[in-house]
């Protein structure tokens, strides 16, 4: 009933938890498998990357968020329009039973959508020569 | 001839389910054998659930806006064309621009409309958040409010078992107001009211729709000092007294009234014929597993448009459209549908401002309610800022 309001705190369902046949085997084989770590203390480095998450979790606020989504959606979104470029001419010009002519290829620059295009990749060029110029 | 598949509607429904269309039937789509055009009244595309953050000053519009044509696979033909009218029986749409658009598979993702004029002085009266202008002027009061009372009241459809839009809304936004107002330093001199109506869907006096969640909200209310009501269906609203009157024959006082409004679907789908709702609400008749119209096996419906008992939210959608997708795939290959919808909906709940509580449930099974977290806040948090736009590409 109070689920949500108050969190169970450790070890208030302890003593219970413990007294069930069923998680005092789990528990009995969960520790012959991590024995091996335990005896060579290096399940110390299990316990020290669950520290480093639970820090990084403690961190990360709204301002940490937009900006790692920023990246995301930016990423995702430049990769998402070149796929969808590369798998529509690949499939357009697979799909043509002839490869067109010099001269198609010089009328399909009268068509609004090749023009978008073309000055789309010349000002990427551009903003690509501007960002590694000196 | 090409099968022609037309997508209504340019929300996170109709968005996803175009783009999955594609890529389901890509060698299809590919070789001309089917074309998929999508219809909208916007060539913008609104992240729309996040209307309630822009009540609290967490978002702005730009933040929230994408072009609709950068959402879509190349192959989609998009129009920027509202629909006027549906023609079902003979398969066809005709839109503003009086252009006629036939098909041979529909998919209709219209959404719904907040409809507070339904209720007497509510639209005069009252705030909600579920469109963009209306959850600025609620940040704006928010925002300036001092002292008084924020009465939250909650209105479901007329139609049986029909749930208001984003179920979890209301206690979301009743969570988020109480934490707003203490980190404004207010909260102390503003009581917050929380109620629900009497019949909310299948249950009676609860304070939400589903009996378990309904059992744990009391003590999370009264540990923020929120009170709350049952049994107070808003029936008029007198905005000069700023009273709200219920059906059940109360009547309280308020400062803010925020609502979760009446709901309708659009003129177009309210205007077809196609639904028996009633109170004109206009509710497509859905079939629960197909997820076509009842007696249009060619077209399916998704989303707030439907008149199933799920929610009317985009964790909805999420669900349904590998569905529709599925069908109409196989209807045209193998020449019936396949897949079947369970009633599957997957949520992240905004409880609070920080924390997050992810949910799922089904037509079977309700919502089992856990302790709210930072990590499930910081998921919504993470949908919120650049997942959702993944998943309206279709891609997650």
């Amino acid at each position: 009933m109070t689920e949500m309001s108050t969190p169970a705190t450790p070890g208030s369902a302890g003593p219970a938890a413990f007294q069930d046949p069923d998680t005092q085997a789990g528990i009995e084989h969960l520790a012959a498998k991590v024995a091996p770590l335990l005896q060579t203390n290096r399940f110390d480095n299990v316990v020290d990357l669950l520290s480093l998450v639970a820090d990084g979790i403690d961190m990360t606020d709204e301002r940490t968020i937009e900006k790692l989504m920023a990246a995301f959606e930016g990423a995702m979104a430049a990769g998402w329009t070149l796929g969808n470029a590369a798998r529509m001419a690949g499939s357009v010009a697979g799909n043509a039973a002839e490869p067109p002519s010099l001269f198609q290829l010089a009328r399909e620059l009268r068509d609004p959508e090749v023009r978008r295009g073309l000055h789309a990749a010349v000002t990427f060029l551009r903003i690509l020569g501007r960002q590694t110029g000196p | 001839m090409a099968k022609r598949i037309l997508v209504v509607g340019g929300g996170i429904g109709g968005t996803m389910t175009a783009n999955s269309l594609v890529h389901k039937l890509y060698p299809e789509v590919s070789s001309g054998e089917v074309t998929v055009t999508m219809l909208s009244d916007s060539p913008d595309h609104y992240y729309k659930p996040a209307f309630m953050y822009v009540a609290f000053n967490s978002f702005s519009k730009n933040e929230l806006k994408r072009p609709q044509r950068s959402l879509l696979r190349p192959e989609i033909q998009f129009v920027v064309d509202k629909v006027a009218h549906f023609d079902f029986a003979q398969n066809r749409v005709r839109t503003q621009s009086g252009a006629i658009y036939g098909y041979d598979y529909l998919v209709v993702s219209t959404g719904c409309v907040p409809s507070p004029e339904r209720i007497e002085g509510l639209k005069e009266a009252g705030d909600h958040f579920y469109l963009h202008e209306p959850a600025r002027q609620l940040a704006d009061r928010l925002a300036r409010i001092e002292k008084g009372r924020i009465f939250i009241t909650v209105t479901f459809p007329k139609t049986p078992n029909v749930p208001h839009q984003c179920g979890i809304a209301p206690i979301e936004t009743t969570l988020m107001l109480d934490e707003f107002l203490r980190r404004r330093g207010v909260r102390e001199k503003i009581e917050i009211v929380y109620t629900y109506p009497t019949v909310s869907q299948l249950l009676r006096n609860c304070l939400f729709l589903q009996k378990q969640t309904c059992e744990v909200l009391p003590s999370i209310f009264e540990s923020k000092g929120i009170r709350f009501k049952r049994g107070f269906t808003l029936g008029r609203v007198d905005p000069d007294r700023k009273i709200a009157y219920s059906e059940e024959g109360d009547e309280q006082d308020f400062d803010i009234l925020m609502s979760t409004p009446p709901i309708r679907a659009v003129d177009a789908v309210l205007d077809s014929g196609a639904s028996q709702a009633p109170n004109d609400e206009g509710w497509l008749p859905t079939d629960r597993e197909t997820l076509q119209l009842a007696g249009h096996e060619n077209v399916y419906v998704m989303g707030d448009t439907g008149d199933l008992p799920v929610s009317k939210a985009g964790g909805t959608c999420h669900n349904q459209s590998p569905v529709v997708v599925d069908n109409i795939a196989s209807s045209i290959r193998i020449g019936y549908p396949t897949a079947a919808y369970d009633g599957k909906v997957i949520a992240v709940a905004q409880m609070g401002l920080e924390a997050g509580m992810p949910l799922w449930y089904d037509y079977e099974n309700d919502v089992e309610p856990h302790p709210p977290t930072k990590l499930g806040g910081l998921l919504r948090k993470s949908v919120n800022r650049g997942l959702y736009w993944a998943v309206a590409r279709g891609l997650v």
